[in-house]
């Protein structure tokens, strides 16, 4: 029954959950570039440039060790407003939405300081009495191909920091088996915001990682102050493939969670959670797969409580396709490369049970409009499909990005 | 003695207004490491990202390009940039600054040539 209202709740989830990316026009403005510098096929995926340029504490690599000019604001202040339609029907019943609204109003305070350190502030307004808050400061040493560092705040630790999969998604909403919960035992998201640090090293195109984080609590956020004073340790890589941006992202979590069930609020659980994702780009298509896999132990059963053994198994996967009509233009207009893509998503939050995954079909466009790409218009089409016979649903989004 | 005076009055006076206009010229070396670097390469050599998504950028410490364009041609490509890739300067830089990063690309293609 939990396994089935999590489904439930999931697929609703799915239909209306706008994506947490971001992009900062302040470093077009920096270097007097379009987005699509470091941004492809649309904002605000990353192209290598782009990806290094992160890696690198938010600056050129090259640039590592050299004095920045924290001076001009412009170069720093980012705002980004979304305007976003939603409509979300189930099979057999009236629609459960169907109306306008604003994800976000957020404003980026970010870049380089110092000869060595950069920090990333951002400040989301989204549900009313909401406001998500990103705040990091990284520290970057060594040469343009070989470098390391630190990072450490309140930060996005896989999702939207890693590549192909793990990198933010080509259009709205973000694949469920990445910004969902992967099994229905310890409510962990690769998704969610987490606070803790990182030490990294980058050698030519690769970046290595190993994090320590607070965790989640037990309603699974990783960033409102975990109640117990355990750890949770992170190992990532990153390869980064060629200039386009294809890549191989692997992570490997462990972590503890006391008291996932409230019935057994003393109870400490351990957990695994892998990821391992690959995308590769051939001139205009873009190909991409991704699987997550999921394993709870000593889960707490006690009668009544929240589960039924104390070992959970989850496996999810996602697959990628997407095509860029490239239209040319001019310096002051690079023209608009509407991008199509669709994508297939399975979600099983427990092997142990049969035929009960969350199945989900995306399929959308997207086309960053006039210049400097500021403004980008999508659209994405969802059909949720559960296993076993359950009810589908089907979801309409289209969303309005002003970045400037 | 009073001519003397005059003329050394005067000297200083002319040095520190030559000084005063030499401070007033823009730093071509410094402009282009700020806005052109990232593209170009430090010493005028773009580095690998750029060249392999930019096929059509050219490496500017590279005499045979550099010494066939004029600095009046290099302001005006700053002034309105180039096809989609290179974005217009002329909000960015003054005319003044574009001249001085012109005679510095050229300075730079010159210390790259062959003997």
């Amino acid at each position: 029954m939990r396994a089935l209202s999590l489904i439930i709740s999931s697929a609703f989830l799915s239909v209306v959950a706008f994506s947490d990316a971001s992009a900062i026009p302040a470093w077009a403005r920096r270097y007097n570039v379009n987005c699509s510098h470091c941004h492809a096929p649309a904002v605000p995926r990353l192209n290598a440039t782009g990806v290094r340029f992160r890696w690198a504490g938010y600056r050129m690599p090259e640039d590592i060790g050299q004095a920045a000019n924290v001076e001009k604001v412009q170069n720093y202040l980012a705002l980004r407003g979304r305007m976003s339609y939603a409509y979300a029907k189930t099979a057999g019943q009236p629609a459960s939405e169907n109306a306008f609204g604003t994800p976000d109003a957020t404003i980026f305070y970010a870049g380089p300081f110092g000869k060595n350190f950069g920090a990333f502030f951002e400040l989301e307004r989204g549900a009313p009495d909401d406001i998500g808050l990103t705040a990091q400061v990284v520290g970057v040493w060594g040469t343009e191909r070989n470098h390391g560092g630190f990072r450490a705040g309140q930060m996005h630790w896989s999702l939207e920091s890693g590549l192909a999969g793990f990198d933010r998604p080509t259009g709205i909403s973000d694949p469920l088996p990445v910004d969902d919960r992967v099994t229905a035992g310890v409510p962990f998201s690769f998704g969610a915001h987490e606070i803790g640090a990182e030490g990294f090293y980058v050698a030519g195109r690769n970046r290595i990682g190993v994090m320590v984080l607070n965790g989640f609590d037990p309603n699974g956020a990783g960033d409102m102050g975990d109640q117990d004073t355990k750890k949770d340790f992170v190992l990532t890589e990153q390869f980064l493939m060629d200039e386009a941006g294809s890549g191989i992202t692997g992570i490997g979590y462990y972590g503890t969670m006391v008291g996932a069930d409230p019935l057994a609020p003393t109870a400490t659980s351990h957990y695994y959670r892998f990821g391992l994702s690959a995308n590769k780009i051939v001139k205009n298509c873009e190909v991409s797969g991704t699987v997550v896999y999921g394993k709870d132990n000593d889960l707490p059963v006690v009668g009544g409580g929240a589960f039924a053994t104390p070992k959970i198994n989850g496996l999810g996967y996602f697959l990628y396709g997407g095509y860029t009509f490239q239209k040319r233009g001019t310096a002051d207009d690079p023209g608009m490369p509407l991008t199509v893509f669709g994508r297939y998503e399975y979600a099983d939050q427990n092997t142990d049970v049969s035929n009960d995954a969350n199945r989900r079909f995306v399929a959308g466009g997207v086309l960053p409009v006039t210049l400097p790409e500021y403004l980008r218009l999508a659209l994405e089409y969802t059909l949720v499909a559960p296993q076993g016979g359950g009810p589908k649903q089907h979801g309409l989004a289209a969303e309005m990005m002003l970045n400037f | 003695m009073k001519r003397t005076l005059t003329l050394v009055v005067g000297l200083v006076l002319a040095g520190g207004a030559v000084r005063g206009l030499s401070a007033q010229q823009p730093d071509g070396q410094a402009v282009y490491r700020e806005e052109c670097k990232s593209c170009h390469g430090i010493n005028g050599v773009p580095p690998a990202r750029e060249a392999a998504k930019y096929r059509k950028l050219r490496a500017l410490g590279d005499s045979g390009f550099v010494s066939g364009i004029s600095q009046d041609s290099i302001v005006a490509i700053l002034t309105h940039g180039i096809d989609t890739n290179m974005k217009p300067f002329k909000e960015k830089l003054t005319v003044e600054e574009m001249r001085a990063v012109a005679l510095y690309i050229h300075t730079l293609a010159a210390r790259r040539r062959p003997s």
